[in-house]
């Protein structure tokens, strides 16, 4: 299948996979896969992201449908662990040891040998070479994210999940992650990227699947996710006076597609709000009225993807 | 088996070199003081009798459950609390072998504290009186005692926020109390490890069994139920394990 939510060639394979926690639902009937290069997964906090990894990475079993890595169902065959790593969201170092033990430690739950030299190697190329020897306690939280990133790589896997790998490093610590992250893409490893951030996806991923409520929103690349985004109808709020004639004037225009009177202030739906607010000085000049407020009321991430949702 | 290794050396190492160690270290010492201090103008059979009497017994129904319940509880349940639980799963290593390996050091660092406090009170014995013959008695009834504490409180730990809490209930509530009836005996842990010990000294010491109850003296008894239960502990842990989700 060759939909925008699946490629050719994948190596982790979701199929119609299903978590709930009691009422909650979680992960609702997604189906994607993933293959070489990096995908990213978007989605506002809450959407369903990080669990699609723990179903990713059998610390979660589906409650319907199925996930497949390589082939093999990890619960069922520890063993195809030795192909994946995980960089998960949380803290979880750690902290008496070392970013070297830890690193070494990683190395040999894999039962790999010559941990030593893998390990130097790891905390090279996320340039924490001269902090080895600190313990992680004592760590910035950037510091320990790409510790948990060498912990990731020093099994040299096949598939990288990494939940929400960016957070709390700086924008120097970014920017060489991310590059990291296109060098083992561009060595033809899966690597799987859940984000909240539109901006950070954009700058590492070649793919990108957007979640919200645990639900596959859009998938496709990022010239098409961001054309998609690009429509939709922003909401505004606009405070002062004579607000019925500033309606009346307003429910006219092409580019308003909702007009809603309140009490103290109209709530409109402008499919293009830079034109609007250029606007809408002049039309209220022209009603000789005053405005105190025009505020956009959902410019979140949230709304954006509850719009692709709702599409 | 290079991964199970890698797993049981540093959780033994972790929970040694935690600051609360060196308070159980101390307190698996204090029945020793206890004995030497308190025997020192005693007749060789009354310091036999004062062992067994108060320093062994706090050894065995107090120091030993603790340090079992503070070490055992924090050996899975730190990894899940501080999120390192998935550090360990994601591994190609079976889920039985990480329990084992954990349950192994967890066992090896509860005997460490508690088998050094055991041979201190055995050799404060030794020390005021010329008699040896606890030593191995001691070592093999704490052994026996720390396995099934821990095959009971590692699964503890790991399912329960307030594990310390009902290992307490248990301990006292239980194994101190309730288990003195006649027909519970079997089923209380230190009276398990009790008859190992009664088991192995010589007959002249036969006068212990009293708080045995229903149990039979015997130390391969002893070393059976222990197996048995720590296999029970791994099990139960390994099908946990196999069957939840590590959230």
């Amino acid at each position: 299948m060759t939909t925008p939510a699946f490629v050719a060639d994948p190596t982790v394979e979701v199929d119609r996979a299903s978590k709930w926690f009691g009422q909650k639902v979680a992960v609702s009937a997604v189906s994607c896969n993933f293959g070489q290069g990096i995908t990213g997964l978007l989605g506002p906090n809450g959407a369903g992201k990080t669990t699609l990894l723990r179903l990713i990475c059998g610390l979660a079993s589906p409650s319907e449908g199925t996930v497949t890595v390589l082939g093999e169902n990890l619960r069922r065959n520890p063993d195809a662990y030795r192909q994946l790593s995980l960089v998960p969201e949380e803290d979880a170092v750690y902290p008496q040891m070392t970013a070297r033990q830890y690193i070494e430690y990683g190395a040999r739950l894999s039962g790999l040998t010559n941990v030593a030299d893998r390990a130097a190697d790891a905390l090279r190329v996320v340039d924490l070479s001269g902090s080895a020897d600190r313990t992680l306690g004592g760590f910035s939280k950037g510091m320990r994210q790409r510790a948990k990133v060498a912990a990731a790589l020093v099994t040299d896997p096949q598939i990288l999940i990494l939940d929400e790998p960016l957070n709390g490093t700086d924008p120097v610590q970014r920017a060489h992650l991310i590059e990291v992250f296109r060098r083992l893409a561009a060595d033809g490893k899966t690597v799987i990227v859940s984000s909240h951030v539109l901006a950070e996806v954009e700058r590492m991923a070649d793919r990108v699947l957007a979640m919200v409520d645990g639900k596959l929103a859009a998938a496709g690349d990022v010239v098409s996710i961001r054309a998609a985004m690009s429509d939709i109808p922003f909401r505004v709020r606009i405070e002062g006076d004579h607000l019925r004639k500033l309606a009346s004037e307003l429910v006219a225009r092409s580019d308003v597609a909702a007009v809603e009177v309140g009490k103290d202030a109209i709530h409109i739906e402008a499919e293009d709000l830079s034109a609007l607010g250029r606007d809408i000085a002049v039309i209220a000049r022209d009603l000789d009225m005053r405005l105190t407020a025009f505020q956009p009321e959902d410019e979140s991430l949230e709304s954006v993807f509850r719009y692709l949702v709702r599409r | 088996m290079r991964a199970a290794l890698a797993i049981a050396t540093v959780s033994y190492r972790q929970l040694l070199l935690a600051k609360r160690s060196y308070l159980l270290g101390g307190l698996s010492l204090l029945p020793a003081v206890i004995m030497y201090v308190g025997s020192s103008k005693m007749t060789d059979s009354r310091a036999f009798e004062f062992l067994h009497e108060g320093p062994s017994g706090v050894l065995i129904i107090a120091v030993a459950p603790i340090v079992a319940l503070v070490l055992a509880t924090s050996a899975l349940g730190e990894e899940r609390r501080q999120g390192t639980m998935s550090f360990l799963t994601i591994r190609p290593i079976p889920r039985w072998a990480i329990i084992a390996a954990k349950g192994l050091a967890t066992w090896a660092a509860v005997f460490t504290l508690v088998g050094t406090g055991g041979l201190a009170v055995s050799a404060a014995l030794g020390l005021r009186t010329g008699n040896w013959e606890t030593v191995t008695p001691m070592l093999v009834m704490l052994g026996i005692n720390t396995l099934i504490y821990v095959a009971l409180f590692v699964p503890l730990g790991f399912l329960f926020k307030r594990a310390m809490l009902f290992g307490l209930g248990y301990v006292f509530i239980w194994d101190s109390g309730i288990a003195n009836v006649p027909g519970l005996s079997p089923l209380s842990i230190y009276r398990i490890g009790l008859s190992a010990y009664i088991g192995i000294l010589p007959e002249s010491a036969r006068f212990l069994e009293e708080p045995l109850g229903n149990v039979t003296p015997g130390a391969g008894g002893a070393l059976a139920k222990s197996i048995v239960m720590a296999a029970i502990g791994l099990l139960a842990m390994t099908t946990f394990l196999k069957r939840r989700d590590l959230v």
